[in-house]
This record gives C-alpha cells, structure tokens and sequence, in this order.
C-alpha cells in the first residue's frame, strides 16, 4: 500500500517535472515570439489564440517570457542546490570523518551560519557583487549548504564505524578514497533527497528576490519578476498574476513529490 | 454640483508608502516627514496656488535695493501649539540650528550665504546676505522651530522629533509607530480653524495595498500610478467615490551620462541618443500619456521654461548619421557600432522599487539596439546606487529624476563646482558658458532679466544634451468626493486643505478631537 | 543534567561571537552608506548631511575599533541608536516585536490545532482517499508563494467580497471603543494574514506529525495495545500521538527564531509594521545598529530554542543525558 502511493507520487513528479522540463528545452520550438520584443500597441492584451498567456506593459508576449522563464527558475534551482550541495558535502563530510578539533569548529561555523536570516547575507552580497542571474544562483547556494552538512556528517559518523570502512583502512586507503569511494556513496541517498526538496525553495527564493526588485535583471524574463509586474497590474491584467503563481507552484510541487518519494522508497 | 454649508467635522485619510522619518523640518527630507511638518509648522513664506511667494507668518517684508537684506514683518498674536506666542526670536533661533555645524541638515546651503540675522523687535527681522542671492525668499519657506522648547537641545535627541509642537493649522496627536501619524484640528490657528478634525496619514509600503485601501475606502486619497489612473481605477463605483486629478509634478526624469567617459564626451553623440530615443513612446508606453516630454531642466510650469525649445523628433537615421560622423560605425557588420575596434555599449543603472523607470529603461534599450548600441540594465537598491556608484563616478548611464524647487537656481546640479563626491553634479558636467549663466543667475532679482537668463540656460543645456531629458511625469492623485473645495493647482491638490469640509449628513469619521 | 545544560550553554558563547563578528565585517563590506530611502533627489536637499551623520556615529573609525565598540555597550546591553532617526534600537525593535508574536504566535496555536487532527488522521489511514487528499493539500500549500496567496487573498477576501479589512492592524478610532469591541476589530484585520501564514505553515507540521505516527503505529507496543482490546481512538490518541509528538520538540524549538523574524514582502503586504520591514528597511538604509540588534536577538532566540529543544530531548531521552553529549 505504501509502495503504491509512493510510486504514484513518484509518477505524478515526474510526469510534472517532464512538462516543465520539455517546455524550458523546446522553449524557441513552441513558441515563435521573441520574449524581449517590445510591442507597445499589443500591450496588456488577455490571452488569446495570438497570445495563450496575454502580454504585459510592455506588449511582450507572456507564453514567451513563461518558457523562457522556466529555463532561468530551472537553472537558478539546479546550479544553486547543487553549489549548496557540493559545499555541504564537502563541509559534513571532512567533518565527519575527521572529527576532533576540526569537527568543532566546523559545526560552530555551520551552527553560525543557519542563525542568519538569510535574506541578509543575500542582499547584503548581491549588493556587492550586483544583480545577476549567476550571482543569485551562487549566493542562495552559498547561503543553502548548511542542512546538507549536517547531515552529511551524521551519515558519516554511523558509517565510518562499520566493518568496511574499518576494512578500507586497514589496507590502507588514503582518507579521501576512503571519504569518495566508500563513505559518501553510501551517504547519498538523504542527500539527493534533500537536495530535491532544495530544489523547490531555491526557486521560491529566486521568485521572492525578483519579486522585490533585485533579481533577474530586465529585460530576461523569470517568473519572479512577471509575477512581480502582475502585482502592479492587479485588477487589470489577472494572467500576470496567476499564470507565474501557478508556474511557480508546478515547479515546487514538482521537486518536493520528487523528494517525497524518493525518501520513501529508500527507507523502506 | 450641489453646495453645502461647510460644517466642522470628519476625519482625511492618506497614504504613504515610507515612515516620517523626523518631525523636525529642518532635519526631515523624506516626502512623508515633510508632508507632516508641513501641517504642524509654518515658514516665514509659503508659494500661493499660482506660485508666487505669500506670507505665512511673515506678514510683509522689504527688500533693500542692493538685494542684501530682508527686512521681515511677523503676524502679531501668533501662538505655538502649547499657548507660547511666536516671535522674532524663534526664527533667530532656527537660523542658528540650521547653520551650527552639529546639526547634520541638509538644507543648511542656502543659509550660509546669510551675514547675519538680527531681531529688530519681538516681530521685525532683519536678514542680511554676504552677496546678492536671488533665491533667498523662498528659502525663508523654512518650517521655523520654538525657541522656548528647542533651546539647548540636541536635534537629534528631543522629543519634539516625534511629538512636535508648532505653529501650523494642525496640532500633532500621536504617531503609531509603523503605522499611522494622527493630527488634530487647531482651534487658535491664526488663519482660522480647518473645518477637517483629524488628519491621519497612514503609513502602507506596498503601492498595490494603497490602492486596494483606496478601493474599500479605507483611505480618502493617493497617488494613483498610470495604469491605476487609467485602467484600474475605470469603474463606475470608483468614479462615484472618488475625484481623480491629474497635473504635471515639478521634476523631471532623465538619461544622465557619465560626462568623463570618452563615449559620452562628444556632444555629437549625446545629441544622436537624443534623437534615437523615443520619448513620446516612453509616455505613451509607461506613463500612458500622464505625462509630457522634457526639453530641459524646467518644467513647462516654470517662468524659466522657455517655450520656443521643440523636442526633437524621433529619428533614427539622424542619429546613425550623427554616430559616423562621431567616428561610430559598424565595420565588422555584427550589428553593434564600433570606434577605433571598442563596442558600443553601456550599462543603464537606476534604482529598485520603481517600476516606471524599469520600464523607460527597457524602452530604450531596444531603441538603441536598433541603431547599434548594446544596452544592459541593472537596477540596484538605493543606498549601494547612490554611495557605491553615482558618488563615486562608477557608471556609465543613470535614469533617475529630480525633484525641482520652484525657484529655477540649480547650482547645485550643473556648476563645475559641484562635482566632488556626494554633490549633485555627478555626471561631471563643466561648461563656462553654463556656470556664468548660473552664477549671473543666482545674483539677479530683476525678474525679467532672470528670466532671460535661466531661458538662455535650459536652451544651452538643450543643446549640449548633457544628459537625455526625458519626461515630466504626472501627478496623479484620487481624492474622496465627500470632501468639498477641492481643487488642482500648480502646486498640487493639498495647498488648500483647511478649508476643505465635508457636509454634516457626508461625514464619515466621528472623533470629538 | 545541569553538567550538560554547561556545556551546551558554554558552546553558544563562541557561536555567539562569531555571529556578531561575522556580521560587523559583512555590514561594512557590503556597499553602500546609510541612506533615506528617498529615491527622487532634490536639488534643495543636499546630500552632506548625511556625511555629518556618519562621523558622528564615528563610522570613519576602523571596524574593528568599532565591533570593540559595539560589543562592550551591547554587553551593557545597551544596543545604540539607529542611524536613521536617532531613535534607541531597542525602543524600535520593542515596539515591533509584540505584533510579530502576537501574528506568529497566532498562526503557530491554529497551525497546532489543525496539523495534529490532520497529521493523525492521514497517518490511521495511510493511503485512503482522504490521505491522499490531505498530502495534496498540504504539497500545494508548501509550493504557492506565500506572498501570492496573501496578494489573492487581498483582493478576494478585502475589495471583491468586502467582507475583511484590507491591511492595518484596527481601524481608525477604534481606540475609542469600548474594549470587546476593540478586541473585535483587531481580530477582523488578523483574519487574512493569520489566515495565509497557516496556509503556508500547515504543510509541515501535518507531514511531521504524519510520519512520526506512522513510525509509532509500526512499534510494538501499539500492536500490543490494540490486542488488549483497547479502542481505536484511545490508542491513537492516548499512546500512539504522544510518541509521535516528540520529534516536533525540535521542530518547534526551531521555530522559536521564525516567531520574531516576521517576512518583509507578507508585511508589506498586509501593512503591518513588524520585524520583516524593520530589518528590510534597516538593510536597505544600512542603519547598522539597527541590524546587528536585529541579527543578536535573532541569534539569541535561535540559540534558545535549540537549547530548550535539546534539553527538553534530554528530558525525554535519558540517553542523551548520561551519556557524552552530541553536539
């Protein structure tokens, strides 16, 4: 019974997430319009057969700027999740499997960073570096690892007791074979889990930065940033509105059934 | 329309999208502490609806022939807020707070050009400059301190900074951190009593919410954006509860252009961005038409402005015309302009939270794509714009605005003095032919002979395009029909508040004050 | 016990310090000065004054002299003066906190009253149509935005139907009411921003109570229970929740930070002025007292609630107690 259910939630992700995924890939293939072309007679039109999603202030066509939209939302979710990954397993696991003095202070620095409101670092950062899509991406990754490392270094601790690990050093594997090639692959099933559901609230981030003005910057389109144009046409234009809401809870709910599922299907 | 007896009663409820920051009017330079002061406090002087200088609690003035003295009559019988009359001493006091170096004001410029103030009597003043300054009345608009509490305070520190005490029609009641700041009617006012009760200026960040407390009445006036004015708002129950008005605010937007950078210091150039930039699609697009295009640094309301300057024409082609013979052309045929093998291409700052602007931005970038320069835009937040970029020359082009003064002096922005770090002249503007105009400007009180000079100086700056003017935006405000006397004038919709009333059988709000 | 409540009290002072470091030296890398967020410059306004301001504050003064500074008031607790107004920051911060508890604290009792009902009732019935129903929920409410909703719930709830205030926290002149009905105007405007952060927050307290019963249903004990006849609802409720509850002592002890922090954009939304837009605004204008007061009563609170979750775990498992502490 279980089984099913997971595998069903299983199908759904995918299912939504293939969608997504097609939509972002095909983007030049389904639609023949120009995301960034101003037309300013065509502007804040409803949808229509012309234009399925309407167009904004500036005339542009939205199906267009939602395709091409998804590929930034896929692309600040993927690199930035995956810079946070990379950094908490690298930070868990040295901590970890070294333990003493360096786990000490490793863990008060993680500890350190997850009392941070992290809008702060963010803004404070993207006030220094400037607005960009990589710097965003790499600034929620830089300010996202901490989970990861935490768990992580709990997945290590139990392994690095087993008799294997035990057996890998008696015959005297280097401590990085030893980290790479027995205790990480071994760890990674909690990681791509968490690194799933990670995936999800980097692009609320994203759409959240955007949102208040300092994300993607015009005229690329995110779904942040026509969501938060539609705010400013509440009333008159309701697709500006709804259509990135309900995008950005596609894409959400996509990676969290994901996730959801694949914890499932581990643990039992 | 239907006339009523005015009646005595109810309660104006506006919006802000930022929190006064100080009640204090020589310190307060955000539009929502200046909005308040300017209902508790009163100047010697203030701009009447047709923009002339009245008196406020100056009853009359002389001014000597030379132009250096002031001589002020105050109004007799004038009490501040807690029953102490007003006098001379006061504005002597205020003018000592706005130049003591411990007091972090910015208005402090235009009263260091002053000599000396003397108090003649308890109600004569006499002011005296070092040199002829032609906008020193106006600045006399100054909101004037009480002595009898201010004295030997910090500014920074007193009370008074949230619970002020002055001269003007309304009295300060409470201020509800983060929320809302309440004043009630002055019965002793010397011009008489508002016939309004309360005034309440409510405290709402978010543009969208104002206009969505608009809708439900939870506030009686704000300033509507463009689609708002046009689109949002053009429903019969809006019409039926509000008053919309629209007239042009006394500023302008512009394209400013780093001067020291090598691209932006031929003239030529500057006039060919001038031409590729489609101004009339920007109002047309963004502002939706509430708004007229600029031709330089005066609002078409101004005395400076000098109607003979036409905008000129969108026109493509004259601009790649004038861009080779700036020496900019496409040689490698990928569609960008080149010079001596460098791109053109240039970043566009401006700053968050102004969607209007981001709009102009993109505008133009695809106007300038179209001749060959490659536009990028980022828009930044405030603080990190203004100190990390514009005060330290970083850019390359800004779209921002100016909010003018109505006096047309603007020193400030174009003398080659003014190019340090912090002042306003940040696009490093230096033309001899400009600061003798602004200086002679500055000097001259024969209104006709100023005239002709600031008309001389914004055909100059016409010219030379120092920067690409682009509009002067509309105010566009909504005020709720109840209140009666209503009315548009140069100087906005509020100059007229205390008589506006509402009839007995319309009011709203009943709070004894 | 009161051996392990030093040492986990002894590791917060480093932490404690790192915090505050690490945020002194981002403050003062970060570009920009403070700043009014005025964004149409005046020609009459110059901009030096706020040059005097920076002196004052003796912000021209290395950052290290002024972390020195800064630690040895705040160990006074005295928090300085914001840079914007002059105003005490701890007088700006306590005038905001007691909305943000009041909002945060609100939504968490009726996230509690829904989640525990929902979570167990899912769990009993793994893989009914209602479980499935109440996971679908709960993944949307998880996914939306919650500054969409609030935006959508504005509009639905305040202008379309008419029927709740739009923002603000009372009406005006509701302070002359008398208090029942003051109490009443304050709940109606509490109504939609409550209303949305359940929304949002419903998702994972539901899950974790969900996944915490499953595991105790699959425990012995339970199955022992069931076959000494007892009912149904007395097992669930009575043994199997109570064990299942635990895991959310950390959950909650976490969300102690999360009570005060409050959301800049939800704020905004709603008007109402709590912890969120003070931060934000304070960020945006780089009023640095104002920031660091936030950030070490932020760091405070967070602290405090991972040792109240730790010792409360201890409490529960002796474990944890005896043994070497984990940390």
């Amino acid at each position: 019974m279980k089984k099913r259910c997971a595998s069903g939630m299983f199908l759904g992700s995918i299912m939504l997430l293939s969608i997504l995924f097609g939509a972002a890939l095909f983007a030049p293939q389904l639609t023949g319009a120009d995301p960034r072309e101003i037309r300013l007679e065509e502007a804040l039109l409803g949808p229509s057969w012309q234009h399925p999603f309407g167009t904004d202030q500036l005339g542009r066509d939205v199906y267009a700027r939602m395709l091409y939209g998804a590929r930034v939302s896929i692309a600040v979710g993927f690199v930035a999740v995956g810079i946070a990954t990379l950094l908490g397993v690298l930070i868990g696991s040295v901590s970890g499997y070294l333990g003493g003095w360096i786990d000490t202070v490793l863990m008060r620095f993680t500890d350190i960073m997850l009392c941070f409101p992290t809008l702060f670092l963010i803004l404070a950062a993207i006030a220094f570096l400037g607005p960009s899509i990589f710097n965003i991406m790499a600034i929620i990754g830089l300010t996202g690892w901490m989970g990861v490392a935490r768990l992580v270094r709990a997945e290590i601790l139990t392994l690095k007791e087993r008799e294997f690990v035990q057996a890998a050093r008696v015959i005297g594997c280097s401590h990085p074979r030893i980290i790479l090639r027995h205790l990480l692959p071994n760890a990674m099933a909690p990681v791509i889990v968490s690194a799933t559901l990670g995936i999800g609230s980097a692009v609320l981030i994203e759409s959240a930065l955007s949102f208040l003005g300092i994300g993607v910057q015009p005229p690329d389109p995110s779904w942040g940033n026509i969501l938060a144009e539609g705010k400013s046409t509440l009333g008159v234009a309701p697709w500006l509105i709804v259509i990135p809401g309900i995008a950005i809870c596609w894409i959400v709910l996509g990676f969290n059934m994901l996730g959801e599922a694949l914890r499932q299907r581990w643990r039992s | 329309m239907e006339r009523h007896l005015p009646a005595v009663g109810d309660a104006y409820v506006s919006g802000t999208i930022g929190e006064p920051i100080t009640l204090i009017p020589i310190l307060a330079s955000d539009s929502p502490s200046a909005e308040v002061c300017g209902l508790v406090y009163n100047g010697l002087v203030k701009y009447d609806k047709d923009l002339e200088l009245i008196g406020d609690l100056a009853d009359r003035w002389e001014i000597s022939p030379d132009g250096l003295e002031i001589r002020f009559f105050l109004r007799k019988g004038i009490r501040w807020h807690d029953g102490v009359p007003f006098t001379a001493e006061d504005v002597e006091f205020t003018y000592r707070r706005l130049i003591d170096p411990a007091v972090p004001t910015p208005y402090r410029g235009d009263f260091e050009r002053i000599e000396s103030v003397k108090v003649l009597d308890p109600w004569t003043l006499l002011v005296r400059y070092k040199e002829p300054f032609a906008p020193a009345l106006s600045s006399w608009g100054m909101g004037i301190l009480p002595k009898h509490l201010l004295e030997g305070a910090d500014l920074m520190r007193t009370p008074l900074r949230e619970k002020p005490v002055g001269t003007g029609p309304f009295r300060f009641h409470r201020w509800v951190r983060g929320d809302r700041v309440e004043l009630k009617a002055n019965p002793d006012y010397f011009e008489g009593r508002p016939f309004l009760d309360w005034i309440v200026l409510r405290v709402i960040p978010d543009q969208g919410t104002i206009f969505l407390e608009l809708q439900v009445e939870g506030l009686d006036s704000a300033g509507l954006t463009p689609l708002q004015f046009s689109r949002s708002s053009n429903n019969p129950r809006f019409s039926d509860l509000f008053h919309k008005f629209h007239y042009p605010s006394f500023g302008y937007t512009y394209l400013g252009y780093n001067l020291r950078d090598p691209k932006f210091r031929d003239p030529l150039v500057r006039q060919a961005l001038n031409a590729a930039i489609n101004k009339e699609e920007i109002i047309r697009g963004v502002l939706l038409g509430y708004g007229r295009e600029a031709t330089g640094p005066y609002p078409q309301e101004s005395w400076a402005f000098d109607p003979a300057i036409r905008p000129a024409p969108y026109d493509p082609r004259r601009a790649k015309e004038l861009l080779a013979q700036a020496g900019w052309k496409d040689a490698d045929g990928d569609g960008i302009l080149e010079k001596e093998g460098i791109p053109f291409e240039f970043t566009i700052l401006t700053n968050q939270g102004n969607l209007t602007r981001e709009l102009a931005a993109q505008i133009i970038q695809q106007r300038l794509a179209a001749i060959g320069i490659r536009v990028k835009i980022w828009i930044l937040e405030w603080s990190a714009l203004l100190h990390e970029f514009i005060d330290k020359g970083k850019f390359e082009a800004i779209l921002m605005g100016w909010s003018l003064s109505r006096d047309p002096d603007q020193f400030d922005l174009w003398h080659s003095s003014k190019i340090k770090p912090g002042e306003f002249n940040f696009i490093g503007y230096s033309n001899p032919e400009a600061d003798r105009l602004l200086e002679e400007g500055r000097r001259t009180f024969d209104p006709l002979r100023r005239q002709e000079i600031y008309r001389r100086f914004h055909r100059l700056l016409y010219e030379d395009q120092p920067v690409c003017f682009l509009y002067v935006p509309e105010a566009l405000p909504a005020v709720h029909r109840r209140f009666q006397e209503v009315e548009v004038s140069a100087i906005g919709v509020g100059y007229n508040l205390i008589h506006w009333y509402v009839p007995s059988n319309k009011q709203r709000y009943r709070m004894e004050p | 016990m009161s051996r392990y409540l030093l040492f986990r009290l002894r590791s917060l002072i480093p932490v404690f310090f790192g915090i505050t470091a690490i945020s002194f030296a981002v403050m003062h890398l970060a570009p920009g000065k403070p700043t009014d967020s005025i964004t149409d410059l005046n020609v009459k306004v110059s901009l030096q004054a706020k040059e005097q301001l920076i002196k004052l504050y003796g912000l021209d003064r290395p950052v290290h002299v002024q972390y020195l500074d800064w630690l040895t008031r705040i160990v006074r607790g005295d928090f300085g003066r914001s840079f914007k107004d002059g105003r005490p920051v701890s007088a700006k911060i306590a005038e905001r906190i007691p909305l943000t508890l009041l909002l945060n604290g609100l939504a968490l009792f009726f996230i509690l009253l829904l989640s525990v009902p929902l979570g167990v009732v899912s769990a009993a019935r793994e893989g009914s149509v209602f479980d499935h129903l109440v996971t679908l929920f709960v993944f949307i409410g998880f996914a939306l935005p919650t500054f969409w909703v609030a935006l959508l719930a504005v509009d639905f709830f305040g202008v379309k139907m008419g029927w709740l205030p739009v923002s603000g926290l009372f009406s005006l002149g509701a302070d002359r009411l008398p208090l029942q009905e003051r109490i009443a105007d304050a709940a109606r405007h509490l109504v939609l921003p409550v209303g949305v952060i359940v929304f949002g927050g419903l998702a994972g307290y539901s899950r974790y109570v969900r996944s915490g019963m499953l595991e105790v249903l699959q425990q012995d004990y339970i199955r022992t229970a069931y076959a000494k006849g007892l009912k149904r609802s007395e097992v669930l409720y009575k043994h199997a929740l109570r064990n299942a509850l635990l895991p959310m002592i950390t959950v909650l002890g976490l969300s102690v930070p999360g009570l005060i922090s409050g959301s800049v954009i939800f704020e905004s939304i709603f008007a109402l002025p709590g912890m969120g837009r003070l931060f934000y605004e304070a960020v945006m204008g780089r009023d640095g007292p104002v920031i660091m007061g936030i950030l070490v009563i932020g760091a405070g609170l967070t602290l405090l609630g991972n040792l109240i979750a730790d010792i409360a775990y201890a409490y529960a498992d002796p474990r944890i107690r005896h043994g070497e502490p984990a940390s």
